[in-house]
């Protein structure tokens, strides 16, 4: 029994050194104003809860919490805490957070107009990837202000390239870049030979480097498809050149490779939506809606993870009458979504007005028993949706640009 | 069914019979449970008893009780009416929640400040919590420019 009475001694030591540490905290909590008896570390639990806004708001507070949001603990503390919101550049940065309803917009960065519109956005821990109309290319955070210009290799036909961003290792001190040409542009699906080779270009923040490799493909990402960033590595749903079978493709930032992931849950039909997005920050979600029933499917996985075969299992499907049709017309934005913590999927989208001249950027909130339509982000007139897609998903982090370790001037 | 008991004892010398099931969501107290080391009751010497009351509470209402479940919506409003005390109160309950490990009632209690945080200036802030400025006007300026879309 000697060895049950050690550890009970053990047990009430710690209690009493636990109660030394606290002690001067509780005395100040009688002689000094009500609150401040936490030691720092349990204001940080409560800091990390805060929304980045205020946040950001609050670094004027003291010197000291100025220095803890710019702490990457800290930092990637709170980041796994923010809610999704959905972003907009329209001529004007739009942050909405559909849940709340909320929507702040500013100016876009000065240098922004210069280089035309923003093209295509892959978000990474609240860093966007921004790839604009003339090619340029930069990583963006809005909530900082911070801006980053990536010199480009070679002149890119950003029309027919793909875009990634993640990161090398779990530690994520190395964001990389990845651009490769999809093969669907410049090689007819039905030629013989079924496989190109473009270059593949992978560039390290961290090192402003990039480097180039040539592999052989053979497949291409589906038309609409943006790709997603997830826990560092890249999602994209592709095609087979060679065969119909569609299926997730998967580029690795530490080991640089693309790997086909899994099959899709569903029955592709380019027709119908089908969107990917994160579900609970470690899994994948499928959002499908079939043109000619209106349904929509939600589909989930298990955690992505190195090793481990993937299984999509349903969340919900919903068919109702005022279920918004999320595409109805081909020269439309793609709609973006999310799941919220609820389990309800989050979308925005672009609808035709009642006067068949105008359209509605709009954002539901639909659930297995409920749907509710929030307030119009914006109208603008139908014929021609910039850049066809109705925003992006977006963490508002604290998460700075990366600088690079030589400090090249931008 | 008799549920077995046991005794915490908060620091001001007041004991609590509580069932061993309750009294378990705290990560701490399991573990002494398992040791086998409660038989004399389980001194809490950071815990006043104005504070270990409201943490019984707690536990007691989120002890899951198969037969009668509670929507989450439900809960939510209770957690609500919970959390209705005093700010001194809260942050007290911050410290046990985290010293007996009740992760819930942890994250409960550290979002309710968080909230209240939310829509504060930081003089507000700065007086609330008993916080000096140490920044020169030069330096508020320059941090307040870097972050315009939070000023807005």
């Amino acid at each position: 029994m000697a060895w049950f009475q050690h550890v009970k001694l053990y047990i009430a030591s710690c209690i009493n050194l636990f109660t030394k540490i606290q002690k001067p905290y509780l005395s100040m909590a009688m002689d000094s104003k009500e609150c401040s008896l936490l030691p720092f570390e349990l204001f940080e639990e409560i800091l990390c809860r805060v929304p980045t806004k205020s946040l950001l708001r609050l670094k004027l507070t003291c010197k000291r919490w100025l220095a803890l949001f710019n702490d990457k603990r800290f930092i990637y503390k709170h980041l796994a805490l923010v809610r999704e919101h959905i972003i907009r550049t329209n001529q004007m940065v739009k942050i909405i957070n559909p849940v709340v309803g909320a929507c702040s917009s500013f100016s876009l960065p000065n240098k922004f107009q210069v280089k035309g519109e923003i093209y295509t956005m892959v978000p990474c821990d609240g860093l966007l990837l921004c790839i604009f109309e003339t090619g340029s290319m930069a990583v963006w955070n809005p909530c900082l202000n911070q801006v980053r210009w990536i010199f480009l290799l070679n002149p890119s036909f950003r029309g027919c390239s793909c875009y990634g961003i993640g990161y090398d290792g779990l530690s994520r001190d190395s964001y990389k870049i990845l651009r490769f040409v999809n093969g669907v542009f410049t090689k007819n699906e039905y030629a013989n030979t079924g496989s190109y080779k473009p270059e593949v270009d992978i560039y390290e923040l961290k090192s402003n480097s990039w480097k180039t490799f040539k592999v052989s493909l053979d497949w291409h990402v589906v038309l609409r498809c943006k790709g997603l960033s997830l826990k560092g590595n890249m999602y994209w749903i592709a095609k087979w050149n060679r065969k119909p079978d569609i299926f997730i493709q998967s580029f690795n930032f530490s080991t640089e490779t693309f790997e086909p992931l899994c099959s899709l849950p569903v029955r592709y039909d380019v027709h119908n939506v089908v969107a990917l997005s994160a579900f609970k920050g470690d899994n994948l979600s499928l959002l499908h809606q079939s043109k000619e029933t209106s349904k929509i499917d939600v589909w989930v996985t298990n955690k992505v993870k190195n090793g481990v075969s993937i299984l999509w299992t349903k969340l919900f499907s919903v068919t109702r009458p005022d279920l918004p049709v999320l595409l109805a017309f081909e020269n439309l934005s793609y709609p973006v979504h999310f799941i919220d913590k609820n389990n309800r999927i989050v979308v925005c989208c672009e609808e035709v007005l009642a006067d068949k001249r105008n359209v509605a950027v709009n954002i539901y909130v639909i659930g297995e028993d409920e749907i509710k339509r929030q307030d119009e982000i914006e109208q603008h007139q139908l014929g021609f949706s910039w850049p066809f897609i109705s925003g992006y998903t977006y963490l508002p982090s604290l998460v700075p640009v990366p600088s690079s370790e030589d400090n090249t001037p931008e | 069914m008799s549920s077995k008991m046991i005794v915490l004892m908060s620091s001001d010398g007041q004991s609590f019979e509580v069932e061993e099931a309750v009294a378990i969501q705290s990560q701490t107290i399991a573990h002494m449970v398992e040791d086998d080391c409660v038989a004399d009751g389980i001194p809490l010497a950071n815990v006043e008893s104005k504070i270990l009351v409201k943490v019984i509470e707690y536990c007691k209402k989120y002890h899951v009780d198969e037969a009668n479940p509670i929507s989450e919506e439900d809960l939510n409003k209770w957690d609500e009416k919970f959390m209705d005390l005093e700010q001194s109160t809260i942050f007290e309950l911050i410290l046990a929640a985290n010293y007996l490990n009740i992760k819930s009632l942890f994250d409960l209690t550290c979002q309710t400040v968080a909230d209240m945080i939310k829509g504060k200036t930081p003089e507000e802030i700065r007086s609330t919590f008993n916080i000096e400025n140490d920044f020169t006007p030069e330096e508020e300026e320059a941090v307040r420019k870097e972050n315009q879309w939070a000023f807005e």
